[in-house]
């Protein structure tokens, strides 16, 4: 079964480039995809999907505030931010914030898959391997 | 001895750091208007930190100011400054964000890096049409409640718990290593409870973090468990874990505990340094101010004068540090850059082990890399072309330093093909520089140091080494804002030899700039109480001298014009009245305009000029002025008028 991906992002740009690389695998599909974080806690709600992308720098409610409203819904939810360089404090942040890896653009596809992939190995949070 | 890269590394973050604000200034006047001027400066700063970098090995410092250069460069040639600033604003902040990595991650340059080069590359070629690299213009910011932190484990008295302590290595070019870390942090969290960490939590969320970390942690899991979940951690290069060895306590010795040196922070010197000033100039100032009642309170002034003077001079010791801190790197250097040449050269040193106050060195360091790799490139010939001259192939070049009093002799010669005096004096008259008259009465030591004119090169090709040629007038720039001299001395196949003279120590003196007609001042500051504007009406006549009252005190009105013997005293309509302090009490200074503050490096007049009156010293501004120091207590003494 292929892991059901929702990609957050405001440029279409970026979510096109993500669902190309992530549909490319035939492991994965994009079932969902989030302009600011307000429309991904909505459509987490909805879709639950297996694992988020999330950009971080986004208008109505940022990455990281979204992280963190999506785990307070679900802890096991399995997000992976989408960092600029340069972004690294924003990147710890959500880190701390409870988010499980991140990617950096401009996005290198293998690099990509290697992380979701890894990030899908492991256990939700909060539980020992 | 053996080179501190460390202490070499902490000048060049320090030099780099100020060049890299400098340039932000610069670019933030380039987007309101554009001057020749400021892109000519960009593109001297950023030379001088690509000299820099390559001298340390930090090779996408130095990649990235190489881009820059050659931007620049290219904007320069071109009839319409550019409207796009963002790849060099983008260069600006990687440099920056690379200056706060540590050294061994900056010797080859990562993806970031290739990317801002690139970027900066392509602007030329018109190939430019994507938006930003990274838009954003974040800071670091805290996280506040971070749960990156260790746990202090709550659960602490599960007893069979073992304390591993383990190793984590990033791969090279780890993008975003910071980050990298908190998600190790956040794995190893869930394997057990974190005792420590080196970087720590608080490290790693202001990015202080390298390529490798290490823990403590207590946890039921097994070391091979540990192991294996680190290792799946992308970017995650080598793993090492191990049972943490029982701390054996062992009886200290006195030698242990009380170490015979310890480490100080140099900016902690420089802080103590700066009070120690503070505390030596307040008592001097208390002499003008007290009225001394008796014998004893004249003594103890005098011992407090005394011993304020000793601890600024002991901490102006402790300041010194020996000239191998630059010279070290630049015999690595020196080999580095012959090897990547095809030469052979020897460097010899001597009285490397001399010292100099470490703001001295640190203007000092361009202007020796400057020139030694001058010698390398330019001077020392190939060892074929050596042999056709029948010299040894080795090529010689030594740095020689002496110390003469509170002076420092550096010599730095080579025996390579020396200046072509011939071209450079061809050169200065194409451009404009000298005419023909002039040249012909100009000795040949007189046309070597045409190379010291801003943006003069007879430097054929860019090359990576010497660049365009621009070192020779940050080398001069440089001594001589020190107030200190340059001599250049070469012939033909036999080599250079360029005679540096520089003051050990400095002395820092904030000063006030006066001007007065054509004239321009230094006062020091420490000297004038009070600045108040010209009123007529305030100054009285004691016997027929004009007078202020201030404080109590009559304090004599000198006008400036009479000082300098100019004009026939004629009053102009305004003038600034500088109270001046002097050792017998007060007088003031009537000039024409302040033009400002300025602390500089105050140089002292020696005999036989020290015996030109009026003046104690001379002082450079930041224009490169030369600028006289008034002897505020030659004319309180001499020139002020008595009066009862």
């Amino acid at each position: 079964m292929k892991v059901r991906v929702m990609v957050v992002d405001d440029a279409m740009f970026m979510r096109n480039m993500l669902k190309e690389i992530l549909n490319n695998t035939g492991r994965y599909e994009v079932v969902a995809e989030a302009t600011n974080g307000q429309e991904a806690l909505q459509l987490y709600k909805q879709v639950r999907p297996d694992l988020i992308t999330m950009d971080i720098v986004m208008p109505v409610m940022d990455g990281i505030e979204a992280t963190r409203e999506i785990l307070r819904i679900d802890p096991q939810a399995r997000i992976v931010m989408c960092s600029a360089l340069g972004q690294e404090p924003l990147v710890i942040e959500s880190i701390a914030a409870g988010a499980r890896d991140f990617i950096v653009k401009p996005f290198a596809p293998e690099k990509v898959i290697r992380v979701l992939d890894q990030v899908m190995q492991t256990a939700p949070a909060g539980q020992t391997t | 001895m053996r080179l501190d890269f460390e202490k070499y590394f902490r000048m060049f973050l320090e030099e780099a750091g100020e060049y890299l604000r400098e340039m932000h200034e610069t670019v933030g006047r380039l987007a309101e208007a554009s001057t020749p001027e400021a892109w000519a400066e960009l593109f001297r700063r950023a030379h001088s930190i690509k000299g820099m970098a390559a001298s340390l090995g930090l090779g996408s410092v130095q990649q990235v100011a190489h881009a820059m250069e050659d931007f620049l460069t290219w904007v320069q040639r071109q009839s319409d400054a550019p409207r796009r600033l963002e790849p060099l604003v983008e260069a600006l902040e990687c440099l920056g964000s690379l200056l706060r990595r540590p050294p061994s991650e900056l010797q080859t340059p990562d993806t970031t890096v290739q990317a801002i080069v690139d970027r900066l590359r392509a602007v030329p070629t018109g190939a430019l049409e994507v938006g930003p690299v990274d838009g954003s213009t974040e800071t670091w910011v805290t996280s506040s409640g971070s749960s990156l932190a260790p746990s202090a484990s709550p659960d602490a008295a599960v007893a069979d718990r073992v304390r591993w302590e383990g190793h984590v290595t990033l791969m090279q070019g780890t993008l975003l290593p910071a980050a990298r870390w908190a998600v190790v942090l956040r794995v190893l969290q869930r394997l057990g409870s974190l005792i420590e960490t080196r970087p720590t939590a608080g490290d790693i969320t202001q990015g202080k973090v390298g390529r490798h970390l290490s823990f403590v942690i207590e946890s039921d899991a097994e070391a091979a468990t540990i192991e294996a979940a680190l290792r799946q951690i992308p970017d995650v290069e080598a793993v090492e874990v191990r049972r943490q060895a029982l701390e054996v306590p062992v009886e200290p010795t006195s030698s242990d505990v009380l170490p015979t040196t310890i480490r100080v922070r140099l900016s902690e010197v420089d802080r103590l340094f700066d009070l120690a000033r503070a505390v030596f100039m307040q008592v001097q100032r208390l002499r003008g101010s007290l009225s001394i009642a008796s014998l004893e309170d004249e003594a103890l002034l005098r011992d407090s004068e005394a011993l304020a003077r000793q601890l600024y001079l002991g901490l102006l010791d402790l300041r010194m540090l020996p000239l191998e801190v630059l010279i070290g790197p630049l015999r690595r250097m020196a080999d580095a850059l012959a090897r990547q040449m095809g030469k052979r050269v020897r460097l010899v040193t001597r009285g490397e082990d001399l010292t100099l106050d470490k703001a001295v060195l640190e203007h000092l360091m361009d202007p020796f890399i400057h020139m030694i790799r001058n010698s390398v490139d330019h001077g020392i010939e190939s060892p074929a072309e050596r042999r056709a001259k029948s010299k040894s192939e080795e090529g010689y070049i030594s740095i020689h330093a002496q110390q003469r009093g509170e002076w420092m002799q550096v010599v730095v010669l080579d025996d390579g093909r020396g200046m072509d005096v011939e071209r450079i004096a061809q050169t200065a008259l194409e451009r404009g520089i000298v005419t023909p008259d002039q040249l012909r009465r100009m000795s040949v030591e007189e046309i070597c140091m045409l190379v010291t004119i801003p943006g003069f090169s007879t430097a054929e090709a860019v090359t990576e080494v010497s660049g365009r040629g621009i070192g020779m007038d940050v080398v001069r720039h440089r001594v001589e804002a020190l107030g200190g001299t340059l001599r250049i001395e070469t012939r033909r196949d036999r080599g250079t030899r360029i005679t540096l003279r520089i003051p050990s120590r400095l002395s820092i003196l904030d000063t006030l700039i006066v001007g007065h007609g054509r004239y321009q001042m230094a006062i020091p500051m420490d000297r004038v109480r009070r600045v108040t504007p010209y009123l007529r009406e305030a100054i009285h006549y004691r016997q027929e001298v004009p007078v202020l009252y201030q404080d109590g005190f009559i304090a004599p009105v000198l006008f400036m014009d009479q000082v300098l013997g100019e004009g026939t005293g004629q009053p102009r309509h305004q003038y600034y009245m500088l109270t001046i302090q002097y050792e017998k009490g007060l007088y003031v200074l009537a000039v024409a305009d302040i033009r400002g503050e300025h602390r500089s490096v105050v140089q002292r007049l020696e005999p036989p000029l020290s015996r030109v009156p009026l003046f104690s010293g001379i002082t450079v501004s930041p224009a490169l002025e030369v600028i006289p120091l008034l002897d505020v207590e030659f004319i309180g003494q001499h020139l002020t008028p008595q009066v009862t």
